[in-house]
């Protein structure tokens, strides 16, 4: 009995360890704040003299490695609230001003230089009147693109992308087996792999990316599809991606409101509903939020 | 093999109750007693740990001798209403979006993690009497699909007692909604490519009630996005009028660029044109008519 109380104690142990081990994305982020002025438990309450009215101002800084010379954005609740351009080095610092306490949910992508944009990463963060909060080590997964839509099975796909300059690329291909291979980015930050579809079965696959630099890993990205069939058939337009129900290259309110349009009327038109299911539901709201760009 | 199988079934029942725990609709009150005529809430928070989400629609059944009120948004974490709180059928309905995802909230000065605020719903009690208010969530993941992720709900025990204290409930906001930009819009899924306006506005501290709409000098007429505008020459003026659950309203003006400049130019030569050769056959008319 005793042994078996131990034995099921290692394996509660095991499961507990092996949960907090899982990675996610802000486990490379460092989130803090701090209040100017402010002073720890114990240290004296004195103060309030003055009567200035003089308060700090309420702010967050992102900074972290999106591409060298990208744009990066930075959206408040879904609508772009400040933009900027990353260093050659592709790191990027933005400070988000004049904003009061309360909950906040901010995300940064960016777009490389054909326009693609790198996949969001959500920060909802409740902020303290007066605090300066700071987010950084924020590591922006890479954009990719396949070069076309059908491929012709055993011909060669080139995958392609932008990510921080001379770093290392794991590229993922979707099939019934998941391959992985590796690349470099050049000093420009831009990845080439031409991939030998010999190895993949009929069908639709994706592919996906992420990238790694001195020991850092970003999340993998937004994934590119594409069809191994009977013939090549090379890819158009990076605009109108799902979600984008305006073809503006954007997925934005203009998006929303076309769903909501839709949403629980009856003969919705192809191209709207974004899972095929005949009918707007909050899950292709879902598809839509995912795709967000503001 | 007994033992073997014990052990399945412990690592079983802790993957279960992890993945149960994983996406969480919660509320911070367990069971309530409330005055008749009183008005009261029921806070609902979203956290999930592990999966990130971005989507939800919640059914609240709530017992006979409640009257449901409204709703204050007061903090929430959803910035996208797809149906802002209201009832349906004798059962609440709510659903709404988070662009880009949502984990939990985050504190940077404390590192707490927590849930955030979706709703607060307000109640009225009506008779005395006991019951139950019953959250039933469907909850979405951020991954691009739409898969839907287990999630528990919550039931509550509600009691309202034999005294009778009117208060009715007041939304504390003293703040305009902020700055919002509508659009003057044109597509052809939508009205077979009618000029429409979209606009979407947020109000942090009570959430927005409603929106109104004003053409020209027409009247403010209560409006959903997108509105269909009655005049598609566009050239009324446009203005937005955005209502906090508190009454504070902002008012924002829509810029109208689908006629040119050089359009609204050229319009106003032709027009200037047509005066000048009307004119002329008024002053000249009896030099003209002699000629003839």
């Amino acid at each position: 009995m005793r042994r078996n109380c131990i034995a099921t104690s290692i394996l509660i142990a095991i499961f507990m360890m092996a949960s907090s081990v899982s990675v996610y994305a802000d486990e490379i982020v460092t989130i803090s704040a701090s209040v100017p002025g402010a002073v720890g438990p114990g240290g004296g309450g004195g103060g309030g003299g003055g009567g200035t009215g003089f308060s700090s101002p309420t702010a967050v800084t992102f900074s972290g490695r999106a591409y060298p010379l990208s744009k990066v954005t930075i959206l408040r609740d879904g609508n772009i609230a400040i933009t900027t351009i990353a260093g050659p080095d592709a790191r990027f610092s933005v400070t988000l001003e004049n904003l009061t306490g309360g909950n906040y949910t901010f995300s940064t992508y960016t777009e490389d230089a054909n326009g693609r944009r790198s996949a969001s990463f959500s920060f909802p963060l409740f902020l303290t009147e007066g605090a300066t909060t700071t987010v950084s080590g924020i590591f922006l997964a890479p954009t990719i693109d396949v070069d076309k839509a059908e491929v012709k099975q055993g011909d060669n796909i080139n995958i392609f992308g932008t990510a921080a300059p001379s770093s290392t690329i794991t590229i993922s291909v979707h099939s019934p087996v998941e391959h992985f291979v590796q690349t470099q980015t050049d000093p420009n930050g831009t990845y080439l792999y031409t991939y030998d579809t010999s190895l993949l079965e009929r069908g639709s696959h994706q592919t996906k990316s992420k990238v790694s630099l001195s020991s850092v890993a970003s999340e993998y990205g937004t994934s590119a599809g594409f069809t191994v069939g009977d013939k090549n058939i090379p890819k158009d337009s990076i605009c109108g991606r799902r979600g984008d129900l305006n073809k503006d290259c954007r997925v934005n309110i203009v998006d929303f409101s076309v769903l909501a349009y839709w949403y629980k009327r009856p003969n919705v038109l192809e191209g709207i509903d974004l899972n095929a299911d005949g009918q707007i539901t909050i899950v292709d709201f879902s598809i839509l939020a995912y795709y967000w760009t503001g | 093999m007994k033992k073997i199988f014990y052990y399945i079934c412990i690592v079983a029942c802790l993957v279960v109750t992890k993945q149960s725990l994983a996406q969480t609709v919660t509320t911070p009150v367990s069971s309530a007693v409330f005055h008749q005529a009183e008005a009261f809430t029921i806070p609902i928070t979203i956290e999930s740990a592990t999966t990130p989400i971005n989507a939800f629609s919640f059914t609240v059944t709530i017992p006979n001798n409640l009257t449901f009120v409204g709703s204050d948004e007061a903090g929430s974490v959803v910035s996208l209403w797809i149906d802002s709180p209201h009832l349906e059928n004798g059962k609440v309905i709510l659903s709404g979006a988070m662009p880009t995802g949502f984990t939990q909230l985050i504190n940077p000065l404390n590192k707490m993690r927590g849930p955030g605020l979706v709703t607060k719903l307000i109640f009225s009690g009506n008779d005395a009497g006991e019951g139950t208010i019953t959250v039933t969530p469907s909850v979405y993941a951020n991954d691009g699909l739409g898969t839907k992720v287990a999630s528990a709900g919550f039931s509550i025990p509600v009691s309202i007692d034999d005294k009778v204290v009117r208060s009715a409930y007041v939304w504390q906001d003293a703040i305009l909604p902020e700055q919002f930009t509508p659009t003057i819009e044109q597509n052809p899924v939508v009205e077979d490519n009618a000029y429409t306006v979209v606009f979407s506005a947020i109000d942090k501290d009570s959430g927005i009630a409603h929106y109104e709409i004003k053409e020209g000098n027409g009247l403010w007429i209560e409006a959903t996005s997108p509105y269909v505008l009655r005049d598609q020459t566009l050239s009324s003026t446009i203005d937005i009028k955005a209502v906090d659950k508190a009454g504070n309203e902002r008012v924002v003006r829509v810029v109208v660029h689908a006629v040119s400049p050089v359009e609204r130019r050229s319009k106003i030569v032709i027009v200037f044109l047509a005066l000048c050769v009307a004119i002329t056959i008024v002053v000249f008319r009896k030099k003209i008519f002699k000629v003839k």
